[in-house]
């Protein structure tokens, strides 16, 4: 192609570069949804790897709540409600399938654990008892494991929760679904 | 460095580039001619490769030399890219000039000179998308780990992909050569020794000298291994790396600010030491040589990952005939003494540097086409 004049020449240079300029910036944005769109999957399934972390201490843990249920049952008279909730919370636990759905399990279960503590302080016969204390010792080391995942969890779960909050961010996470994901709490201390 | 050698540097400067200028706009056509042999010689080498093989298998250990030919394809392709890419703004900046000593003509009056244009345009175009496609999104993803991964306790890590911070701790597993007991990694571009030349006068020889061992990284709640010491773990330095991946290697990403010596206007070192703070993101898997019974963060090991991905990673493994393995690469593995705001901060200076080198190449790229198609002959 040739041209006859200078100006012909400037203008159609002119025409190629900013093409090439708004080439650049499609790519760069469509670059920069795909970006975006990555990092929500990403910080989702970190969520579903941390979670893998503590799983199995959780169950872990979950599998000696029956045992301390058998003996606790011996002494308390009138909590049995506790006891039935920590029953029905196991239970539904391995049942669930997404992890805000264990989560939510979870912060229950903790809180019914927190409340049977406050019931043992009651029966010091029972505090007595020697395989309540083995039960209770491996419990209590199970949960020190947990309190360390627990963390990671947590921070795991803020950064999703953030990400899909912000804007831009919180259009993909209204489009592909991306609900609120719970924190595991840590069950809060009677005042004395 | 003496007077009379900034002198003759002084001098011969201009030449050097001037023939740099003339030289490089022909490597495009240099390179097409080597990849159209290649399609000769590496079926014929891969043939003969075949025969040693079955006729003497011990010829042919890891260490034969033999290079698997995608790979060397795929090198050979980004080598001439690059090439064609530098030569667009070469062959821009020296329009007038250009091919005058090299062809002994104005290249403006010659046969086929538009079209010549057009293929080195064409080169940087492709070489400043494939250049974001490859450096680009790969520190965007480094970029994204880092903000996206909160940091583990080393007691409670978990397998796989994994951010941490601590304390060094030296290992204990190898002294390095370079400096005191208390570095555990030193990247040094030093004086490798001097050359007698034939007037009787030395020459200095410089030398990219890299030492790493294994350290223990501890944050308090525990002690765990990293082990950098692989070929593909580089300290990050913007143009040079870009260089590197402009010839077919790909850095990983070492940053360290804290023991940074200037040893000579040319010479640099870079250290980590025993004590230093350091931020790592790297792959946690379980160490084959820990004992069997160790606790967790002592079975642990942080190291780059050999990881076979898809075809679909190395797209110019489609432009090569025959079969396509998947490419090893590695996957993210990040070492700075920096903290984890400052490390995210420079991987994103580097990440929108690759970027504005590869914007640039393509605008000058298209340029090229302009001035070519449109001034007369």
């Amino acid at each position: 192609m040739r041209y006859d004049s200078i100006g012909d020449i400037m203008k159609s240079g002119i025409f190629l570069i900013i093409s090439v300029i708004l080439l650049f910036l499609t790519l760069g944005g469509i670059g920069y949804i795909i970006s975006l769109f990555n990092s929500l999957i990403q910080v989702r399934n970190n969520i579903g790897k941390a979670w893998h972390n503590i799983d199995v201490l959780l169950l872990q843990r979950n599998e000696e709540i029956p045992k301390l249920i058998d003996v606790t049952k011996a002494y308390v008279q009138y909590e049995k409600g506790i006891l039935e909730s920590l029953t029905r919370l196991r239970a539904l636990f391995p049942s669930a399938r997404r992890t805000d759905q264990k989560t939510k399990i979870e912060n229950e279960l903790e809180e019914k654990m927190h409340g049977l503590k406050a019931v043992w302080e009651g029966y010091p016969d029972l505090k007595a008892n020697e395989l309540f204390l083995k039960i209770q010792q491996r419990i209590t080391e199970l949960e020190s494991a947990i309190a360390d995942r627990r963390t990671f969890f947590n921070e795991t779960v803020t950064i999703y929760n953030i990400q899909r909050e912000v804007f831009p961010q919180v259009v993909f996470a209204w489009m592909l679904g991306f609900r609120h994901h719970p924190l595991l709490e840590v069950p809060k201390k009677k005042k004395p | 460095m003496s007077v009379l050698k900034i002198g003759l540097f002084i001098l011969l400067a201009p030449l050097v580039i001037y023939m740099l200028v003339f030289i490089l706009p022909a490597m495009p056509l240099l390179f097409g001619l080597v990849v159209i042999s290649g399609f000769v010689i590496l079926p014929l080498r891969q043939l003969f490769v075949r025969w040693v093989k079955r006729v003497n298998p011990r010829a042919l250990d890891p260490d034969d030399r033999f290079i698997p030919w995608p790979e060397y394809w795929s090198a050979a392709f980004r080598i001439m890219l690059g090439f064609g890419a530098v030569a667009a703004v070469a062959r821009l900046a020296f329009w007038t000039s250009y091919g005058r000593l090299f062809i002994g003509k104005d290249t403006r009056n010659l046969i086929f000179a538009t079209e010549l244009d057009y293929v080195m345009a064409g080169c940087g175009l492709l070489y400043a998308f494939l250049s974001y496609m490859q450096e680009g999104r790969w520190l965007y993803s480094e970029v994204l780990a880092v903000r996206n991964l909160p940091t583990s306790a080393v007691a409670s890590v978990a397998p796989g992909l994994a951010e941490l911070s601590g304390i060094v701790k030296h290992s204990g597993s190898r002294e390095l050569r370079l400096n005191s007991d208390r570095t555990v990694m030193s990247f040094l571009w030093d004086l490798a020794g001097t050359k007698r030349n034939p007037d009787g006068k030395t020459t200095e020889i410089g030398t990219y000298k890299k030492e790493m061992s294994k350290f223990y990284l501890d944050d308090g709640s525990g002690a765990i291994l990293i082990d950098p010491d692989h070929p593909g773990v580089e300290l990050r330095r913007p143009f040079i790396t870009i260089l590197s991946n402009w010839f077919g290697s790909r850095a990983f990403e070492i940053l360290l600010t804290r023991h940074v010596e200037r040893i000579s206007w040319h010479r640099k070192k870079y250290e980590l030491k025993e004590g230093d703070r350091v931020f790592v993101v790297g792959n946690v898997e379980i160490d084959p040589s820990a004992l069997p019974d160790a606790a967790a963060p002592e079975r642990f090991v942080v190291r780059p990952r050999p990881e076979a991905r898809s075809g679909k990673e190395s797209i110019l493994q489609f432009l090569v005939p025959g079969r396509t393995p998947s490419r090893t690469t590695y996957d993210i593995f990040i070492i700075s003494d920096t903290d984890e705001t400052r490390a995210e901060a420079l991987l994103r200076r580097n990440y929108y540097f690759s970027v504005c080198v590869s914007a640039v190449l393509a605008i000058l790229s298209a340029a090229l086409i302009v001035v070519s198609g449109s001034m007369p002959r």
